[in-house]
């Protein structure tokens, strides 16, 4: 996994506990028991047993790392990918094999942009959860607590081939809340359904969402443009006036050690208080001078905000104009954080060579446009114009339906850039769809192509993914056939458990 | 490079030959290495064996795919530019319920930047119709030239569009029996204006629930000149539809039809129209609940007249093959797919005996595909409407030009 930009840890409390254990210096200091320190990162969900192991054989494989095998074979052992390459090898007992009788294979394929679950189908008062829009600026929230994971959407979505998505929080608001990342392996909650070692997202957004949300239903800030770029601007320096108090607090728990330190060294050990200063040490006794600094007041929203400083939360911004998205990168410059992706950037052409330079991903899509002021220069060569520029182009959804054709839409963008002669190939194509989305999410080395160690998340396809009477066959993730088209089995959602109808 | 992609296509002052070329005709046939005479902008002849009259201009089509230029059926084109911008936007009577009087001809903007847009991916035709009521207003067809001849006559109506669903019943009492309440109130007090004109207009007629232009735009719905298009997805509310058109006798198509195959045989056996858009079949409502990707499939198996349509892409008419492309992988016949988006919407508005398939006597609305027209890697490269070649430039191709020279 790349992360965008490594910077200094500043406090045990924000460090990121990516392998579900809280840092420590050193074993000595380590509490027992530290109750007291919130858990920033959640635990990832336990581990699944391994499917068994599956050889897809006699297959055009296509990895979207540059190779095509034909024939070839994948092989999927505990979950992940064996051995991929032209022919075969053998199955390691207890194996299923699956002869694809020369059908293509790809990567499972990867929406960027998804609001499954938290805009679930059927569209319900009841079910909308995907906006917080009571604040511009809510930073708090996560997607992944307003996921329902019986939406039907994500069924369908697999039956498009698609085996992981990132849900995000919608575009009402500059700072809408963490995204995350789901594994589509259908299961009873957001937690489990998380795909294990993503990092999370932040969902920001500029443009007219925002300002028509709060300036023109609510008549609050922001109501223009200018307004967007204060709010998020001023969410940012709070967020480093933030990180500054709790690393005054770390400067100020050192001090406290240190002289606790000499004081121990001079003699007068028996009057310092014991433990390492943290507050459950001295649990209900009134302030003492040698008392140990006080942490400061958790925020929630800032903390998120700081985890972005630290390149740990990936930026997701929906922003449509170009010269929006240079204002963003500005923005993002002064106050310190970098953008992974840019998204529906209908305008991204337009800045192509700076988005490059600045190795930022755009997820768009192939041709909606239109639909308001700021997607009136929507082009269908945006993807193509990127890609030709450098730029990691990614066609996503943004819809539970759309979701479910994505690599129609690679197609057609592939060929509306061939139309004004930008060579696209569809091992370019392919990226759009899995290994460039791959990257925005933060999860490139584990899927997005076809290679000896990553996951299995992989497609058959009745033909091409590039025509448009393909449709997806199998699609395994983690070697775990989870959609068979034509396979009789009840749908997947509890919602659409149906009883049995008298006939008519 | 042939003669034909270097030269433009002038099939008006003489006549003109599109030779060697796959035509799909439209009503689900297709000739291999055929021959297409235009002249005067019709099409003159068809076939295999087709004398070239002297003096024509001749193309060599080997390779490519002729077909009737697509039919959109249902669609806000040229009456939105900019669904969010409200000074844009001419698609409905600002939430009335019933409004059957509102004719989105009158709203329609021939230089909307759209139309050469659809019309770039292969889109001759289509009728644009109001929205948001019980009874929207009625919809007119039009061809996608841009040309100010191509704004449709308001008077000459092809279809009065509502919808009788969840979105309908919120304008009624939120309930459907409201909607039902309004619509056939509606309809009684056509009939009563009809046969008591004279009556209304010297203010000695009963209450109406409408006023006179409403209940007059009604006429041509009650005596079947052109049919009622309702929106309809669930099932009751698809038998409600039906009911609708046996007791008052009406010309009805069913819009959007996501539960339409549960009674595929009785559409059938009323030969009512379902217009669907394959890509959305899926249950996004309370109302589509069984919806089905193999719908389409069903519904054609079945006889019921199927039209495919981009339907809630308003504008975004250029996915039309793409929605026909998506049936058939979901199982309808590639030939009835094709004709889907050229005669069986054609027919819906009573145009198939001008345009919607490549026969003698037609209006030579054609487009040359470099492939199958249903694959996403094909391009339209020419697009011909009464026999005359249109530009394939848009807005955003020069948008494109302008940012690559850069």
């Amino acid at each position: 996994m790349s992360s965008p930009r490594a910077l200094a840890a500043f406090s045990s409390l924000l460090l990121c506990a990516c392998a579900g254990a809280p840092p420590s210096p050193t074993a000595k200091e380590k509490p027992a028991l530290p109750a007291w320190e919130p858990s920033v990162e959640p635990a990832d969900p336990a581990a699944r047993p391994p499917a068994p192991p599956v050889l897809v054989r006699n297959a055009t494989v296509r990895t979207a790392a540059g190779k095509t095998f034909a024939p070839g074979h994948v092989l999927v052992v505990d979950g992940r990918i064996a051995s991929v390459g032209p022919g075969e090898v053998p199955v390691p007992s207890g194996g299923r094999v699956i002869d694809a009788a020369g059908r293509v294979v790809t990567p499972g394929l990867i929406d960027s942009h998804s609001h499954i679950g938290v805009y679930p189908m059927p569209s319900t008062d009841g079910n909308l959860d995907g906006n917080e829009i009571t604040n511009p600026v809510t930073a708090e929230v996560w997607a992944e607590h307003g996921f329902w994971p019986q939406d039907p959407a994500i069924e369908r979505a697999l039956a498009g081939g698609v085996t992981t998505i990132q849900v995000l929080p919608g575009s009402t608001n500059l700072v809408g809340g963490r995204s995350f990342v789901a594994h589509l392996r259908p299961a009873a909650s957001a937690r489990a359904m998380r795909f294990p070692g993503a990092p999370q997202g932040l969902k920001m957004a500029c443009g007219e969402n925002p300002k028509k949300a709060y300036g023109g239903e609510k008549k609050s800030a922001p109501m223009t443009r200018m307004g967007n770029v204060a709010g998020a601007r001023a969410a940012f320096e709070k967020a480093r006036a933030y990180r500054r108090t709790w690393q005054k607090y770390d400067r100020d728990l050192a001090l406290w050690r240190e002289r606790r330190e000499e004081k121990a060294k001079n003699g007068a050990g028996a009057t310092a208080p014991p433990g390492d200063g943290k507050p459950g040490d001295r649990p209900d006794k009134p302030d003492k001078p040698d008392d140990p600094p006080d942490p400061p007041a958790r925020d929630l929203g800032l903390e998120t905000l700081v985890q972005v400083l630290e390149g740990k939360i990936l930026v997701q911004n929906h922003c449509y104009r170009a010269d929006e998205m240079a204002l963003m990168l500005d923005l993002a410059r002064e106050q310190g954080f970098r953008i992974r992706s840019f998204h529906h950037a209908l305008e991204a052409y337009k800045l192509r060579r700076r988005l490059a330079e600045e190795e930022v991903a755009v997820s768009t899509w192939s041709d909606w446009w239109g639909f308001k002021m700021e997607a009136f220069d929507g082009v269908p060569q945006n993807a193509a114009m990127l890609a030709e520029a450098g730029v990691r182009a990614i066609i996503h959804s943004d819809s539970d339906l759309e979701i479910r054709h994505l690599n129609q839409e690679a197609a057609k963008a592939m060929t509306a850039g061939r139309k004004v002669g930008i060579p696209i190939d569809e091992e370019q194509a392919l990226r759009w769809v899995t290994a460039n989305p791959a990257w925005a999410l933060g999860i490139d080395g584990q899927v997005g192509t076809l290679e000896r160690g990553k996951r299995g998340d992989l497609v058959i396809w009745s033909a091409s993914p590039f025509s448009v009477y393909a449709l997806a066959d199998v699609v395994l993730v983690d070697g775990e056939p989870v959609w068979e088209r034509g396979a009789a089995r009840p749908r997947m959602s509890d919602f659409e458990l149906a009883p049995a109808e008298a006939s008519r | 490079m042939t003669a034909l992609v270097a030269t433009a296509l002038v099939c008006l002052g003489t006549p003109c030959a599109i030779e060697n070329v796959k035509v799909e005709v439209g009503d689900g046939t297709m000739l291999e290495r055929a021959t297409v005479v235009v002249s005067a902008g019709r099409i003159v002849a068809v076939g295999p064996a087709v004398a070239v009259p002297p003096g024509a201009t001749r193309f060599d089509g080997t390779g490519k795919v002729l077909t009737p230029g697509l039919v959109e059926a249902r669609t806000q084109l040229g009456i939105v530019e900019i669904q969010a911008e409200k000074a844009t936007v001419d698609a409905s009577l600002g939430g009335a319920d019933l409004a059957p009087g509102f004719r989105a001809a009158d709203g329609f903007n021939p230089l909307s930047v759209h139309i050469p847009i659809g019309r770039e991916e292969g889109v001759t035709s289509a009728v644009t119709g109001p929205v948001g009521g019980i009874l929207s207003g009625t919809g007119s067809w039009f061809d996608l030239t841009g040309k100010l001849s191509s704004i449709p006559d308001p008077a000459r109506p092809v279809a009065m569009f509502g919808a009788v669903g969840n979105g309908a019943s919120q304008l009624a009492g939120r309930a459907r029996g409201g909607l039902w309440l309004k619509l056939r109130e509606a309809i009684a007090d056509a009939r009563y204006w009809r046969s008591n004109r004279a009556a209304v207009d010297q203010n000695r007629a009963r209450v109406l629930s409408l006023p006179p232009l409403h209940l007059e735009a009604l006429q041509p719905v009650l005596d079947g000149k052109i049919p009622l298009v309702l929106e309809a997805n669930r099932t009751s509310d698809i038998l409600a539809a039906l009911e609708l058109a046996r007791a008052e006798r009406l010309e009805i198509a069913i819009l959007g039809g996501a539960e339409a195959w549960r009674v595929a045989d009785r559409l059938a056996s009323a030969r009512v129209p379902v217009i669907v858009t394959p890509s959305e079949q899926a249950p996004s409502s309370f109302e589509s609940l069984a919806a089905r990707d193999d719908g389409p499939a069903l519904l054609d198996r079945a006889g019921v007249p199927l039209v495919i349509s981009t339907a809630s892409w308003d504008q975004n008419v250029r996915r039309l093959r793409q929605e026909a492309g998506l049936a058939v992988a979901h199982g309808l016949a590639r030939n009835r797919a094709l004709r889907a988006i050229t005669l069986a919407p054609a027919d819906l508005y009573g145009k198939g005996g001008e345009v919607g398939t490549i026969a003698p006597g037609k209006r030579a609305n054609v487009v040359l595909w470099s492939g199958d027209p249903l694959e996403l890697s094909t391009v339209a490269e020419r697009v011909l409407v009464d026999g005359e070649e249109l530009p394939l430039d848009t807005r955003q191709r020069r948008l494109v030009e302008r940012y690559r020279a850069r």
